[in-house]
């Protein structure tokens, strides 16, 4: 199994450099997360390993779902989940219960590679 | 041979489990909070993701690969969070299995309506057993046919339950002490305010004093 922290920063580092088609610095990017350039390039070269929660943030802003840092990990279209919700959904609230679908998965992934480590 | 279970039958079951999770857990409903409700959640095994999400979404429960999780809307006040939570607790004991079959899926409301209406019974009693409740509206002299709206207040004040005016009203109409959707209109936080006072929390020095610590 590939390291998978060393696949994330490749994916955080190629999504930045290719942002909106001229890419975003590591400054800009750490300011937009309220970090340090510094943890940036650290994510990028897997030195510092994201949470699955800074994962989440970095794939809301990219605008990709985080399925993007987990090639091995399965995403399913059907999901099996039962909701509590006060009408019917629309596509967006359908999006958003997928991404939290994804955000299990992905969060699933990350502990199967702290395990085996 | 299966034998099925009709509606009420099924309804009756889940307020019988939720009689028995209120035992094994020894919970009380007075001090029954999002404290207690966290504590439960981890003895089960069931992890917690505050989400932001739209409004009409309350909670949502997954379990795929032996992993049940719960998103919370964290935009949520306490006592629906509390009430959304009980319901995702049902799914947890009852839904399991046929959530991993794919025999239930996200968005079929249809074939999901028992499911859900069973997980509305167990919260109701889970939270705040009819019981409990009968014997509050008797304790207050409530009379079916002739309560008003100064007495829901009442009620909401004294039975020390966490739950929400429109649960109290739902109650009163299910046990026929007022009629179906009588008091709809009533907006009964600020009849409680008129009654009552405004809550120290919502008074204009309050809020400045708030202001001015942070």
């Amino acid at each position: 199994m590939p390291d998978i922290y060393k696949h994330i920063g490749e994916q955080i580092r190629e999504l930045r450099t290719s942002f909106k088609g001229k890419g975003i610095s590591q400054d800009d990017l750490a300011s937009e997360f309220g970090t340090t350039a510094n943890t940036i390039s650290r994510w990028e070269t897997a030195t510092y390993k994201p949470s699955v929660m800074e994962l989440e943030k970095l794939a809301r802003f990219f605008a990709v779902p985080i399925a993007v840092f987990f090639p091995q990990a399965q995403i399913t279209p059907q999901i099996n989940a039962l909701l509590s919700a006060t009408g019917d959904l629309d596509d967006d609230d359908l999006e958003e219960v997928t991404r939290y679908a994804q955000f299990r998965k992905a969060r699933a992934e990350m502990k199967k590679a702290k395990r085996k480590k | 041979m299966t034998t099925y279970l009709s509606r009420t039958e099924y309804y009756e079951a889940m307020k019988r489990l939720a009689a028995e999770k209120r035992e094994q857990y020894s919970l009380n409903t007075e001090k029954l909070g999002l404290q207690r409700m966290r504590e439960l959640y981890k003895s089960e095994g069931i992890t917690i993701d505050l989400w932001k999400t739209s409004q009409k979404i309350r909670a949502v429960y997954m379990c795929d690969g032996g992993d049940p999780s719960v998103l919370v809307n964290r935009g949520l006040p306490e006592i629906p969070r509390l009430f959304a939570m009980a319901h995702e607790l049902k799914h947890h004991y009852c839904d399991q299995s046929a959530l991993n079959n794919g025999k239930i899926q996200c968005g079929d409301y249809n074939a999901n309506e028992v499911i859900e209406k069973a997980a509305e019974v167990f919260a109701a009693e889970f939270i705040y057993p009819e019981q409990d409740f009968l014997n509050c509206v008797q304790l207050l002299g409530l009379e079916r046919g002739n309560v008003s709206p100064e007495q829901i207040v009442e009620l909401k004040r004294n039975c020390g339950a966490p739950v929400s005016y429109t649960f109290l009203r739902k109650r009163l109409e299910w046990f026929e002490f007022i009629e179906k959707a009588q008091f709809m209109k009533v907006q009964f936080q600020k009849l409680e305010e008129q009654i009552h006072g405004v809550p120290i929390y919502r008074q204009p020095w309050f809020k400045a004093h708030r202001k001015n610590r942070k």
